[in-house]
Order: structure tokens, then C-alpha cells, then sequence
């Protein structure tokens, strides 16, 4: 290329450097994944889905939460009540709670409160429902559990 | 020296073959109609729930950086309104229209890209982010980087009256094996990430049994759950899925086996749609990037020719 003239080389020199920036963009979040910290700036992302292994038994765990009120009225919670969507209400919320963490529900509550004007002292408790479901050589089968989490206002 | 020259003049060629700009022009209108009339309208948010994320109670979760850099430069107050969001919206649409029909070409094609990254990035600042429209946009801003709106355009038509037929250009085939790649390194990095967190363990047939049924249950996919209590099948899908991904590299550098990996990447596109309601269906509408329309057509020897690599309208 060094015989050509400069103008005529400059696009595809320029593409050239393009290219090998976006390809270093892209290598730097799988190498970043690989090392613990998952990478998710959109659109170079690290593209492992599903990437870890599971054992027998094959169960899974649904959670449902709900916000139960002083006049034990209980209101099953969506994503979109707290300006979420679905799989970032289930990482965010609903999966630490069914595990038993009690700040996050906390930290549920004031978010609800915030979405929807709730009055202090009108959430009594997070309830989350979880079903566990295993498949079994006779199928499917589910067991639920509950868990409450007191609220108090901050 | 010499060695090095070789590697630059064989970069040139694959990069940088001489086209007439008709694979890219068909790629345009594909990928941008897919966009504008599927994508749009039935899998990413609409301009509704783009608003009731935006009065959610406590604003974004984890801003991606277009939308903190908004947030931050001219405003969270001026750019995330509904008003601005509506005109944005519009405009974005209009844009993808324009560089449909080849009108601007170029312009509206960066239009479109800042729309649709935008609106992505906006629908994931709300603590979750998906892969599916990742590389479907990178594509969106390579066609106003290169002369995508060379043939099959309002444009061609106008400068065709002005200056006649055109010729060839070398920077029209570059955007088409980059997203080449950049499926390929998507499906390869997966494969990796799979064996490297999973081991051989991952293709035990447990794995894609659970998360078929956690997804499957989540969506209420019949199919899904039926396959899920199938243990030798998810053996076998999970073996057809690694080897899938990590030898999908070769449907870019071999030709003759691109139809059955193109075959089998929308077969396994749909199956986890089908069972697991994960949408892939971009990558699908971008396999049109591999399929070369030209080849047989009046295409010179497809040699990079350095002469004419520079203009690209």
C-alpha cells in the first residue's frame, strides 16, 4: 500500500482502525466475564447466557411478592408497579427476597411507597410466595412456602 | 517487510473486495424493514411503555452510558420527557423510513442508528439489558458509515440521472463481514462462556432441562416444558448447541457449508423461542449479510482495488 497514493488509502485505513477498535471493544467484556465482573454497557456486551452447569435434581424456583396493607388487603406486585421490567424485578427484587434478604424487602417497600404514594403506615409486610417445582420420574411436582418480611417506614 | 505487505494486501482483499453495492443495498432494506415493521412494533417496547418506564418512582436503575451521557450533557430534564420522547420516537421512525427507501441514505441511516440505540438503551437502564438488538444496531450505524444507499435507492436514481451508471467501490462489502464476525465471535464467545463457567458438565442434559423449564414456566411455553422432562433429548440439543456455537465461524470463511449453519442457526433460533421464549429472531434477519446477491451477477474479479476503495457516495 505504501506506493499508493495517500487519499486513496486513507478510507480503508480508516475503516482499518474502525475495525480493530470495535473488535477490542468486543474482546474486553468476554475477558472481563471470564475474570468475575459481568460486563452489560449495550450494545459490546459478553454474550455467555446460560452458561452455568446444573446437576440433578432439575428444580426451579418461581417467586411471587406481594405488599400486604394495615387493612390486610394484600396486592400482588408487577414489574411495571415499580417502573421495572420483568427480569430486573426477578434479579433486583423478588429472587433476593425468596431467599430471605430482608433489606432488600425493605428496600421493595419504599420503592412501592415512591411508585404509588402510599401513605406511611399503610404497608404492613412483603409477602413472597415461592413455588419450587421438580421433576420427578412422575412429572412435575410443586411445593410452595411463604415468607413475610414486617415493613416499617423509614 | 514483505510478510507484512502480504498480510495487508490479503486484509485488503477480504475487507475490501470491489463491489456495485447491491448485497449491501439488499441488506438495507431488509434489515431496516425487519426493524421498522417486526421488531419495532412486536419486540422491543413501544412508545407507551417507553413513558411508564420514564415516570417509574425512582428513575433509571443502572443507566447505560448513551443514557447517562444524555442524562448528563443536555439534561435528564430536557431529553426524558414525554414530549421529547414522542418526538424522538417519531423521528426515529421516519429516519427508518428514509433509509428504507434510500432518500438521504446516509444521513437517515445515522438517524435511525441514534434512534434505535437510544430507545435500547433507554428500555435497559431499567436494571436489565438483553443481547438480542446488540448487533442488528451496530449494523444500523454501519450502513451511514459506508455507501449503503449506492444502489436500490432514491438516491441511485438521482445520481444515476445526474452522472450515469455507477461503477464498483471497494468499502461497500467491509459492514457485511463485520456483522459476519461479529455473529460468529456472539455464538463463539457463548460456546466459550458455556465450557469455561460450565465444563463438559454443561452438555449433561441437567443444565438445559432447567433452564428450558425455569424459562418455560416463566412464559407458560407448553412445548418448553414438555421437552424439558425429555433428558436425552437436552443431551443431545445441548451437544448440537456447543458444537453449533463454536463452529460457526466456519459458515464465514467456508462457503460451501454457510446454508447449513444458516439453516441450523434459525432452526435453533426458533426452537428456544418456541421452548423457551427467548427472542433471537435479529440474528436471523441479519444471516441476510451472507448471502451474496452479486456473486454470478457483472461482479469484477473481487480483488481489492485500492483505486477505488476511497469513494464511497
Amino acid at each position: 500500500m505504501s506506493d499508493l497514493p495517500t487519499t486513496e488509502t486513507t478510507v480503508t485505513r480508516r475503516i482499518t482502525a474502525f475495525l480493530l477498535i470495535l473488535w477490542a471493544l468486543h474482546v474486553v467484556p468476554v475477558v472481563q466475564e471470564m475474570r468475575g465482573p459481568r460486563q452489560t454497557t449495550w450494545p459490546v456486551m459478553a454474550w455467555g447466557m446460560y452458561r452455568y452447569a446444573h446437576r440433578p435434581p432439575v428444580e426451579i424456583t418461581e417467586s411471587r411478592v406481594s405488599v400486604e396493607t394495615t387493612g390486610g388487603g394484600r396486592r400482588v406486585l408487577e414489574p411495571q408497579d415499580l417502573g421495572l421490567q420483568s427480569y430486573g424485578f426477578q434479579r433486583l427484587y423478588a429472587g433476593p427476597i425468596a431467599r430471605g434478604d430482608t433489606a432488600t424487602a425493605r428496600m421493595l417497600g419504599n420503592r412501592f411507597r415512591r411508585a404509588t404514594g402510599a401513605p406511611e403506615g399503610d404497608i404492613e409486610a412483603i409477602v413472597v410466595l415461592s413455588i419450587r417445582y421438580r421433576l420427578t420420574g412422575a412429572g412435575l411436582i410443586a411445593d410452595t412456602t411463604f415468607g413475610r418480611f414486617p415493613y416499617e417506614s423509614p | 517487510m514483505k510478510s507484512a505487505a502480504r498480510w495487508i494486501e490479503a486484509w485488503n482483499q477480504w475487507w475490501f473486495p470491489q463491489s456495485t453495492g447491491l448485497r449491501l443495498a439488499v441488506c438495507r432494506i431488509v434489515v431496516v424493514a425487519a426493524q421498522l415493521f417486526v421488531f419495532m412494533p412486536f419486540f422491543q417496547p413501544s412508545l407507551a411503555e417507553h413513558l411508564v418506564l420514564l415516570r417509574g418512582p425512582t428513575g433509571f436503575v443502572e443507566p447505560q452510558w448513551m443514557i447517562a451521557l444524555l442524562a448528563a450533557i443536555p439534561g435528564a430534564g430536557f431529553v426524558f420527557t414525554p414530549i421529547f420522547m414522542t418526538i424522538a420516537y417519531f423521528a426515529t421512525i421516519g429516519a427508518g423510513a428514509s433509509t428504507l427507501v434510500g432518500f438521504r441514505t446516509r444521513v437517515s441511516a445515522a438517524l435511525f442508528a441514534l434512534g434505535t440505540w437510544f430507545f435500547v438503551s433507554h428500555a435497559y437502564s431499567y436494571g436489565e439489558e438483553h443481547h438480542a438488538e446488540a448487533i442488528l444496531a451496530i449494523f444500523l450505524l454501519l450502513l451511514a458509515l459506508s455507501p449503503s444507499g449506492r444502489r436500490l435507492s432514491l438516491d441511485a436514481v438521482r445520481r444515476r440521472r445526474d452522472a450515469g451508471a455507477p461503477g464498483t467501490v471497494g468499502t461497500a462489502v467491509w459492514p457485511l463481514k463485520l456483522v459476519q464476525l461479529l455473529l460468529a465471535w456472539s455464538y463463539l464467545s457463548n460456546g466459550v462462556a458455556k465450557l469455561a463457567f460450565g465444563g463438559l458438565e454443561w452438555m449433561n442434559g441437567y443444565t438445559l432441562q432447567t433452564y428450558m423449564l425455569q424459562d418455560a414456566l416463566k412464559w407458560d411455553l407448553p412445548l418448553g416444558v414438555w421437552l424439558a422432562q425429555h433428558h436425552a433429548l437436552c443431551v443431545w440439543l445441548s451437544v448440537a448447541t456447543i458444537v453449533f456455537e463454536m463452529t460457526f465461524v466456519l459458515a464465514v470463511f467456508v462457503r460451501r457449508v454457510r446454508p447449513a449453519y444458516l439453516a441450523g442457526g434459525a432452526m435453533l433460533h426458533l426452537g428456544i423461542y418456541l421452548t423457551m421464549g427467548a427472542i433471537f429472531f435479529q440474528h436471523i434477519v441479519l444471516y441476510a449479510c451472507f448471502f451474496d446477491v452479486e456473486r454470478g451477477a457483472a461482479q469484477p474479479s473481487g480483488r481489492y482495488s485500492p483505486s477505488s476503495a476511497g469513494h464511497s457516495p
